[in-house]
């Protein structure tokens, strides 16, 4: 035997080829298994409702301001000088981690049936940054990943197996910054403590929450307009009153942009079930983008999307973006 | 990671076809590290057809926010513990033995790694199945101390000294085979 400093490495090679009958006995005798719960699945409500499928190619740019409105009305919330928001905010500092699920509503002015509607869930590490993954129908249309230290965000659509990368420039950065819990001075000067309201105490899911409300957030700047230009932003947070911890957050208000192809809509999300302090897989962060995922050209998109803002080119990076994913998906539909 | 967690959501939906995906891209996997722990290919495979049947009846209630391929070494090794537990009843249910063979990222020749595998993995064999479970889980299987601390119900102080204790004996077993 040859040096045992190998070892590490002979026994991470170790294989065993399976006998073609035995794979086939497992696998017949799993699928029967399988097939025997199928029916308990699928007669089951399922949480998520029957929505719109296509919208994907709408929500592709502003996935990255998803990220940061969620994330951000979280935190903008703690505000003002009360005794009650310096409880939360100590309480607040001393947050590691939380995951969340939210409900994501956009509905046209004039139009009762929702434009978009998705399913969210959260995650938030101040190491690794922030994930959420949207479902439309159960089904896993799209992720973010928000690195911190990277500085960037990766939207990847797992239907189209495309993705994109955008950097953050200063401006999109210090906006991030605010979604770590801890940051407490970012959250202050976000909000003056005078625009804060209470809307008094309320049962959710059992438990005795405090309400606040804050209207008229001003979330974005010229730099994200034109993505997503957010006017009249209500927030309303509930508190745990036991623990002082924010435990839902209804958002609305009224935004035009690439988000919608710059129709008119009225934006809702209510955030829920945010726990905090949870263990985290690491892997969650992780994109480990497959090898046949085609990245859309981020220069392309920021380009347009920079003469969107000047006005020159009104619907440029929607169309850019639409004609991109669309042709692939229409591939993959077919293919089905 | 993003096909995994597809492959989970399409599969707790009821999807046969998720189901074949994961079993046919872990199965040499998790087939390894059964017939690495319990160093009998019949039992390895038992293992692994036991753990993939529970894995697909348990569609509508697992809830996996981890690593799927972990999650499936996991299962694994905790069939395979209880297998090796009834063994020490049973002592004669050992039977068929291992063939291990070389993966396609090595430079030597075929028969020759071959050789070199089979040697280790009968030193693996003669380590104590504590220190077995964590060499193999950590090497080959990719699991960080903490999650085998969990599955061992251990301290990870605990697994760390089992990993350097049966890494130290594989040398001195293999080396002994030198001299």
């Amino acid at each position: 035997m040859r040096p045992a400093e190998n070892i590490e490495k002979l026994i991470n090679r170790l294989r065993i080829e399976p006998r073609a009958e035995m794979s086939k006995r497992n696998l017949d005798d799993a699928l029967a298994a399988h097939k025997k719960v199928i029916g308990s699945v699928s007669s089951r409500p399922t949480i998520w409702r029957t929505i719109m499928k296509s919208r994907v190619s709408k929500i592709a740019a502003a996935a990255i301001i998803i990220v940061i409105i969620g994330l951000h009305q979280f935190n903008n919330s703690i505000n003002g000088t009360s005794i009650v928001w310096a409880d939360v905010a100590e309480r607040l500092e001393k947050v590691s981690s939380y995951k969340a699920q939210a409900r994501r509503v956009l509905t046209e002015v004039g139009q009762e049936e929702p434009f978009f509607q998705c399913d969210v869930l959260r995650y938030f590490s101040p190491d690794h940054g922030a994930v959420e993954e949207s479902y439309v129908d159960g089904e896993l249309v799209m992720l973010a990943y928000c690195s911190i230290s990277e500085k960037s965000v990766l939207i990847v659509f797992p239907l189209n197996k495309v993705y994109c990368r955008f950097d953050f420039n200063e401006e999109l950065l210090s906006l991030v910054e605010y979604i770590n819990p801890a940051n407490t001075d970012g959250i202050m000067k976000l909000f003056g403590s005078e625009r804060c309201t209470r809307l008094g105490s309320r049962e959710i899911d059992g438990v005795i929450a405090e309400g606040f409300e804050v209207k008229d957030v001003k979330v974005f700047s010229q730099v994200t307009r034109f993505l997503l230009h957010l006017e009249a932003v209500n927030i309303h947070l509930w508190v745990n009153e036991e623990t002082l911890l924010p435990m839902r957050i209804e958002g609305e208000g009224f935004f035009q942009g690439l988000m919608t192809m710059f129709k008119n809509c009225r934006y809702k999300e209510v955030v829920h079930s945010i726990e905090y302090d949870v263990e985290i897989d690491e892997s969650i962060f992780d994109p480990n983008i497959p090898d046949d995922y085609i990245l859309i050209d981020p220069a392309n998109i920021t380009e347009k999307a920079e003469m969107t803002m000047l006005g020159i080119v009104p619907c440029g990076a929607a169309i850019i973006i639409y004609k991109h994913i669309n042709k692939r998906r229409n591939g993959i539909i077919c293919s089905r | 990671m993003i096909e995994d967690r597809l492959l989970l959501y399409r599969f707790k939906r009821g999807e046969s076809d998720a189901l074949r995906r994961i079993y046919e891209k872990y199965e040499v996997y998790l087939l390894t590290i059964a017939t690495a722990l319990l160093n009998d290919m019949g039992s390895a495979e038992d293992v692994l057809h036991d753990s993939f049947v529970a894995f697909a009846e348990s569609a509508d209630k697992i809830r996996l926010e981890g690593n799927l391929r972990s999650f499936l070494a996991t299962c694994v090794a905790n069939r395979s513990r209880d297998l090796i537990r009834k063994r020490s009843r049973n002592p004669e249910s050992l039977n068929k033995a291992a063939l291990f063979t070389c993966d396609e990222k090595g430079p030597e020749p075929a028969a020759v790694c071959n050789e070199r595998l089979e040697r280790v993995a009968r030193a693996i064999a003669l380590l104590p199945y504590e220190q077995r479970e964590v060499v193999v889980l950590h090497l080959k299987a990719g699991l960080m101390f903490k999650q085998i601390a969990g599955l061992q119900k251990v301290s990870v102080n605990t697994v760390q000294s089992r990993y350097r204790y049966g890494i130290d004996k594989l040398r001195s077993i293999l080396n002994g085979e030198v001299t």
